[in-house]
């Protein structure tokens, strides 16, 4: 399973737990299609419609943070954790 | 019956309800540390629509329909994953008429119209606007380059306004837009140029509902007033104490008034003196302050979504200061009094009668 923290105003907003398990998905990616489909309107609030994490996003991979540019592709692992945190920049 | 004020500001959407107009109770604020640039009642449905820019999670359209005690998570719009710019902000949220019940607008930065046709489900760009050839002509005010005024008058003609990028018209139902900009001036612009066919640092324009043809803008410096619906402009700012401003606002009823709120300069975004609504009753040829009750001396500003009326008879004027306090009155603006202080700074304020 893959655990997704989300922050507590976005789960707030969208009316979902902060934290929730998933089944194994092969990407970032397919995990965040696999919520928004269930939970519509997460996936824009995360991405830009490029594709890029929104800018005073942050999103982690267990220990490694991943690229904004490259979030999709990052391939993922059963028993993956994935943290989306506001980043400072943005107030 | 009720009147309710929507206060969009920098730290969320502040709500104050009244059934006398004199005393207010304040609720909120929605969407807590959330820029609010705009929110409005719509009085087909009463169902409340809000314009929230999240840093974090992008600009949403969002829905109450219980007055603001709850909020559907909304909608993300969106240009498509190859355009050239994003949308950032949502700007403007206008209703359409009677007749189409289901029908509202959006106006966003980057500038760009969205339409929807289903309540607020769903919301699609009306892409003829970016598509006309002078959009490479549109630039960034200081607030951004953001579509921030759009005024569906009939099932036909739907007017904007983006800053800076002009007026436009269109009167196929957003099928086609054209400049409207023939007789404003672009001070910024190199002598020999400016008056050019877009690119204007339009602040705000208001559809005059008694006459229809008649709208008022508010220019980055000029007051101006159309009665042919945009193909001419006459500057009717001349008596005013400056003609830098950003909000203006038609009278509901008399299609000769309209209200304005003057700063001293592009270079100086104070009033001279009191902070207050000018008036004129005589389609611009001349203006007044009404100003009793306001302080002798601000140097808050008022953006241009921040002066509204609530459509009564005597007719209620609100607006809301940059330095965060709401200002009411209930006589057409003989005399006026602060409702609110202390809040952030303002965008927006909308004031709608509760059915």
């Amino acid at each position: 399973m893959i655990t997704l923290h989300l922050p507590d105003d976005l789960a707030r907003e969208l009316g979902i737990a902060p934290h929730s398990r998933h089944a194994p998905r092969q990407s970032l990616g397919e995990l965040l299609e696999a919520v928004e489909a269930v939970t519509p309107g997460l996936l824009p609030r995360i991405m830009e419609a490029d594709g890029r994490t929104r800018r005073h996003l942050n999103l982690f991979v267990g220990e490694t943070r991943v690229r904004r540019e490259d979030a999709r592709g990052v391939p993922l692992r059963d028993g993956d954790e994935v943290w989306l945190l506001r980043a400072i920049s943005g107030g | 019956m009720d009147v309710m004020v929507l206060v969009g500001t920098a730290k969320g959407l502040f709500r104050f309800r009244s059934r006398d107009r004199k005393g207010w109770r304040m609720e909120g604020p929605d969407f807590p540390q959330t820029p609010c640039y705009t929110a409005v009642m719509d009085p087909r449905s009463g169902v409340l629509f809000a314009g929230v820019n999240s840093e974090f999670y992008g600009p949403s359209i969002r829905r109450s329909r219980d007055f603001g005690a709850t909020w559907d998570a909304g909608v993300v719009p969106a240009y498509g994953a190859e355009d050239e710019e994003q949308v950032t902000r949502v700007w403007a949220i206008a209703p359409a008429g009677a007749d189409e019940p289901r029908t509202l607008f959006a106006g966003v930065e980057a500038s760009g119209l969205f339409r929807s046709d289903d309540g607020g489900d769903t919301w699609a760009e009306v892409a003829a606007l970016r598509r006309h050839p002078t959009h490479e002509l549109w630039g960034p005010g200081y607030g951004g380059k953001c579509l921030h005024t759009v005024l569906p008058t009939d099932r036909q003609t739907i007017y904007t306004a983006c800053s800076a990028g002009g007026a436009y018209r269109s009167t196929d139902a957003g099928e086609s837009f054209a400049p409207i900009n023939a007789g404003v001036e672009a001070r910024f612009m190199p002598e020999g140029q400016r008056y050019p066919v877009a690119g204007q640092c339009v602040h705000k324009l208001s559809f005059c509902e008694a006459r229809p043809g008649r709208v008022w803008m508010q220019n980055h410096g000029g007051v101006y007033r159309t009665d042919d619906g945009g193909d001419t402009w006459h500057d009717v700012g001349g008596t005013l104490p400056g003609d830098f401003g950003f909000p203006v606002l038609a009278h509901p009823k008399d299609p000769d008034t309209a209200y304005v709120i003057p700063l001293q300069a592009d270079e100086k975004r104070w009033a001279k003196g009191v902070l207050g609504v000018w008036s004129t009753e005589d389609a611009g040829a001349s203006w007044r302050p009404i100003t009793e009750g306001l302080p002798a001396v601000s140097f808050a500003s008022v953006l241009r979504d921040g002066l509204d009326h609530d459509g009564q008879d005597p007719l209620g004027l609100y607006f809301g200061t940059t330095s965060g306090t709401v200002y009411a009155s209930a006589d057409g603006g003989r005399h006026w009094q602060e409702i609110a202080a202390h809040l952030p700074r303002i965008f927006s304020v909308r004031a709608a009668t509760m059915a």
